[in-house]
């Protein structure tokens, strides 16, 4: 008989009930992974048999099971698994910036009960107003010494915070240090994992009957979590096997782990990682260990810098004293403060040589401010400025009336290329490009002894002599036979001309500026209009001491104010720095209390509040922005988990409804063994 | 899109926890009636909020200096008004000072023009919260050191200086804080006018003594003259500096007025439309709770026999 015969259609049909069988074992197996977030479900994937050649053509011969398929989108894996890596960087960000935001400690409280008094909620913002208010208070009653303990012990009030706000910024940079150098034990950990798990599939799947589903499964999950830690990237080694690559350095190479991390600490105590197999800085680009990273370094660094810079200014203008500002500053190619030594301020040239001049006080009688010159051997050399186009060079200047009655050079460059004398009788002379080019100003146009600004500019054509701010002479010729040109460069010279003992300067000069273009007539007003501010330093106690600093320290950290005067409020050197003032005098508190008002170039150009309020809202952006990015985020995460959910996730009603058509299907094949069965003893019985 | 036995109470879990998230957020925006706590709830607010109060501090500070100044004022306008009083009696004497009275009314007005010269050197020397008040800023230092003969003053010398010092009553704007015995504005001895309280009423005691009538007249009267006018021009200036404070307190207490509103925009939340919010949020809460556990309890399961 053709066809597959009784037995075979027993076999037929046994074969159909094991493979119902494996379907209700594979429904089960989906139903106790339900749950399960890594499981992807399956399915067995049921074909026909192989066909039986009859004579009347292929004859079908049931069913098998060719494999169980595991039912999942690879893009979906995928995206998970990159996302994961933003998500965990954004995670730890997140946190740590909040920690930061707590430690700041800067909160508006709308409900603060004193009105007009102390806060309720105590931040820096707060400190400084108090600070400022209370030297304000002082001005007004210098002598009363409880004004001037509160003036005192609201100073302390806001260095104590000044430290506390940087104690718990250094913290919470230790602790992610810490939390790194954890996290990259937890790394070394993942890739073991993930390669032992390839590894592992590769041996089951070395057959090549089908895939090991399980521990695919289990390897995606590992791969997630590896991503939440690092982003990597994934490729197939040409055994197979997987790769991953971190950073163009290769960890797993065909499923066999090649390398792994260390944490190691850099020149700034800071924890990094680098590859052990060839040891290198590995860059991250996202995961927990970067986001760390980038919060401890960036985020959290520059706040930190921040505060300790405001600190640090607050030190050096309240000690030291400050100037007003708007300067001029583009164009600034040398600098000469001459604050305590000759150095060059900009960084573009280099520091001043000192020969014989003496620092001295400039024209607030801050000490130690200016450089005086005996008018026979000293000198200060400034680099070789190459001036050769357009310039201007600003500075006070106050010759002795016991200078020589000719030029005694404030400025010099070249063998005066540049020069700008000053003469007792109140005139001054101007050089450009040489000898015979020299610009005079009229006699008296100031006093001997007494401190006088002076600008000198040329545009390429015409020099001009600026006092005290306001323009005195103009002219592109001087009064000798050749017109004003540009000068050549050379060495420069303050106080003296090239030649030995040629206009040397017997007097005082302070803030030489060099520009390489010609200042507008508002610019010089403005250098003009500076008003120098004298610190406490140079004020004077009740008793007429003088020469302590208010605050002891550098910045946040160590920022206190001076413990005589904390000891001692009398000693607050409140009155002016001149000798003529006496104890009931205001004139360095008063200068103190209008810091509060000044912008200061060092804090760019902000006074000490708004430069606080800005750097508290910079952070507060940066918060705000991690802020929205987690959100969106979490939005991200949710929409590509409800697609992969959607594709490999268990569906209670449809396994309870598979399983119902496999227990059918196993009901149906009985039935046809029983009824082969039945004709089976129908053909043995025949006689 | 496929459902599975996962994704619903996934989508439930994240829903109730929005909710629940800002609910949470509302619940303390209404408690504490502010929008922004933090520097990241809305940084740029937080940095107007942040500069308007220092600004207000200052303002406050301003109006506090202003109070002190106003006090010390009121000081000196009562020194130079008893000052006013004696050198009214003074030209009195010095009017009533001429032939008609004998010998022994002289000697009765000189020894009460002495009293007067106790009592002026007295008022010079006044204090003000432990400070001298005319002595310039020698303020430690009392501003006239008196020379006796035989118990009585003969000569006041000024121990003080000239120095004024100032104080900020508004950005911009300082008035004096202090006020000379002598000097350019002096109260006592004014070096612009001439007048010389002190010495005149010596140089009257000196000439009642003599019975020297003529000087009185020719001099002393003319110089007394002096002295009520530099007192008088005192009043007056006394007067201005109080004008000038009580208005710029006025603008002070304006701008401050004007600074409120700002911070409350920048940073107070608007209760009523918290409330309504909140309560939105709530019913949705309790909506997703309650459809949530409804279809939670129900599959195919229960339906399978």
């Amino acid at each position: 008989m053709p066809g597959i015969g009784l037995l075979g259609t027993m076999e037929m049909a046994r074969n159909a009930m094991q493979t119902a069988r494996q379907g209700a074992e594979v429904t089960g197996h989906n139903l106790a992974n339900a749950s399960n977030p890594a499981y992807s479900r399956q399915r067995v994937k049921i074909e026909s048999a192989a066909t039986i050649d009859t004579g009347k053509g292929p004859q079908g011969a049931g069913s098998r099971v060719s494999q169980f398929e595991s039912i999942r989108n690879q893009l979906i894996e995928d995206q998970l698994v990159s996302e994961n890596s933003v998500t965990g960087y954004l995670e730890i960000k997140q946190r740590a910036l909040q920690q930061a935001e707590a430690a700041l400690g800067q909160v508006i409280d709308r409900h603060t009960l004193n009105e007009g008094g102390d806060a309720d909620q105590f931040g820096i913002a707060e400190g400084l107003t108090d600070f400022f208010s209370n030297l304000s208070a002082l001005s007004a009653s210098p002598t009363d010494n409880a004004e001037r303990q509160n003036m005192v012990f609201s100073a302390q009030k806001l260095a104590d915070k000044f430290n506390t706000v940087d104690r718990r910024l250094s913290s919470l940079r230790n602790s992610l240090n810490q939390e790194v150098q954890d996290l990259v034990d937890d790394l070394n950990m993942a890739l073991n994992t993930v390669s032992r798990l390839s590894i592992n599939i590769g041996k089951s799947e070395v057959s090549e009957v089908g895939k090991s589903n399980e521990l695919r499964d289990q390897r995606q999950s590992a791969l997630q979590d590896l991503a939440k830690l690092v982003n990597f990237n994934t490729s197939i080694g040409d055994e197979g096997g997987i790769n991953v690559i971190i950073n163009d350095t290769t960890f797993i190479d065909d499923n066999a782990i090649v390398d792994g991390f260390t944490a190691f600490t850099d020149t700034d105590s800071m924890v990094r990682l680098k590859s052990n197999a060839d040891p290198k800085v590995i860059t991250l680009t996202s995961g927990l260990l970067q986001g760390a990273i980038d919060a401890r370094d960036i985020t959290i660094k520059d706040l930190q810098d921040n505060v300790n810079n405001l600190a640090k200014e607050l030190v050096t203008a309240v000690n030291d004293g400050y100037d007003t500002g708007p300067v001029p500053t583009s164009g600034l190619i040398a600098h000469y403060p001459m604050k305590g030594n000759a150095n060059e301020a900009t960084g573009n040239g280099t520091n001043g040589t000192v020969t014989g001049a003496t620092l001295t006080t400039d024209r607030a009688y801050r000490a130690e401010r200016a450089y005086s010159f005996d008018g026979s051997s000293d000198y200060i050399t400034t680099s070789t400025l190459n001036v050769t186009g357009s310039f201007s060079v600003a500075g006070w200047v106050k010759i002795s009336s016991s200078a020589s009655s000719e030029a005694n050079a404030m400025f010099n460059q070249g063998s005066e290329e540049i020069a700008i004398n000053i003469h007792k009788d109140g005139k001054i002379g101007f050089q450009v490009g040489g000898t015979d080019t020299n610009l005079l100003t009229s006699t008296g146009q100031f006093s001997a002894d007494e401190w006088v600004h002076v600008v000198s500019s040329w545009d390429g054509t015409t020099g001009k002599v600026y006092i005290n701010g306001t323009k005195n002479t103009e002219s592109t010729t001087g009064s000798g036979s050749t017109a004003l040109h540009n000068p050549s460069a050379g060495t420069g010279y303050i106080g003296k001309a090239v030649d030995v003992g040629k206009w040397d300067f017997n007097g005082s000069i302070a803030d030489i500026r060099v520009y390489d273009r010609a200042l507008t007539d508002k610019e010089v007003d403005q250098l003009h209009e500076v008003k120098a501010v004298v610190g406490h330093k140079d004020g004077k106690a009740l008793d007429g001491t003088t020469g302590q600093d208010f605050f002891t320290g550098t910045d946040a950290n160590n920022i206190a104010v001076n413990q005589t005067l904390m000891d001692n409020p009398s000693k607050v050197q409140a009155a002016g720095p001149s000798t003529t003032d006496e104890p009931g005098d205001n004139g360095v508190v008063l200068g103190l209390s209008r810091l509060s008002d000044s912008k200061l170039g060092v804090l760019s150009d902000m006074t000490a509040s708004e430069n606080f309020s800005y750097l508290t809202s910079k952070f507060g952006q940066e918060l705000s922005l991690v802020n929205t990015q987690t959100e969106e985020q979490e939005a991200v995460t949710r929409l590509l988990t409800r697609q992969r959910d959607a594709i490999s996730g268990v569906s209670i009603d449809e396994e309870i409804a598979n399983l119902m058509i496999y227990q059918r299907a196993f009901q149906a094949s009985a039935k046809l063994i029983s009824t082969m069965d039945s004709l089976m003893r129908d053909v043995i019985s025949l006689r | 899109m496929r459902v599975t036995a996962n994704s619903f109470p996934m989508d439930l879990r994240n829903q109730m926890q929005d909710l629940m998230t800002k609910q949470a957020v509302l619940q303390r925006q209404a408690a504490t009636g502010q929008r922004i706590s933090k520097p990241s709830d809305d940084p740029r607010a937080m940095r107007r909020v942040l500069d308007i109060n220092t600004e207000m501090k200052a303002l406050h500070q301003y109006r506090g200096n202003l109070t002190k100044v106003k006090e010390y004022t009121d000081v000196a306008y009562g020194s130079v008004s008893a000052l006013k009083k004696i050198s009214d009696r003074a030209s009195e004497i010095a009017t009533m000072a001429d032939d008609t009275r004998g010998p022994v009314y002289m000697k009765a007005f000189a020894q009460e023009v002495n009293q007067m010269i106790e009592e002026t050197v007295r008022v010079a020397n006044g204090k003000h919260r432990n400070v001298f008040m005319f002595s310039g800023t020698k303020t430690t230092t009392a501003p006239y050191e008196v020379t006796r003969t035989g118990g009585k003053i003969t000569a006041a010398n000024y121990e003080g200086n000239a120095k004024i010092i100032q104080a900020d009553v508004a950005e911009f704007s300082s008035v004096p804080v202090n006020f000379l015995g002598e000097g350019a504005q002096g109260i006592i001895k004014n070096t612009t006018t001439g007048s010389d309280f002190i010495a005149n009423l010596i140089s009257l005691r000196d000439n009642l003594e003599a019975n020297d009538t003529t000087s009185i007249k020719n001099t002393n009267l003319v110089n007394l003259q002096k002295d009520e006018t530099n007192f008088i021009t005192h009043f007056s200036n006394i007067g201005a500096i109080q004008s000038r404070l009580e208005t710029s307190d006025a603008i002070t207490m304006k701008r401050l007025d004007a600074l409120d509103p700002l911070v409350s925009q920048a940073a107070d939340v608007d209760l009523a439309q918290t409330l309504v919010r909140l309560n939105e949020i709530q019913n949705s809460y309790t909506a997703a709770l309650q459809t949530g556990a409804r279809l939670l309890q129900t599959s195919l399961l229960d339906y399978v026999r």
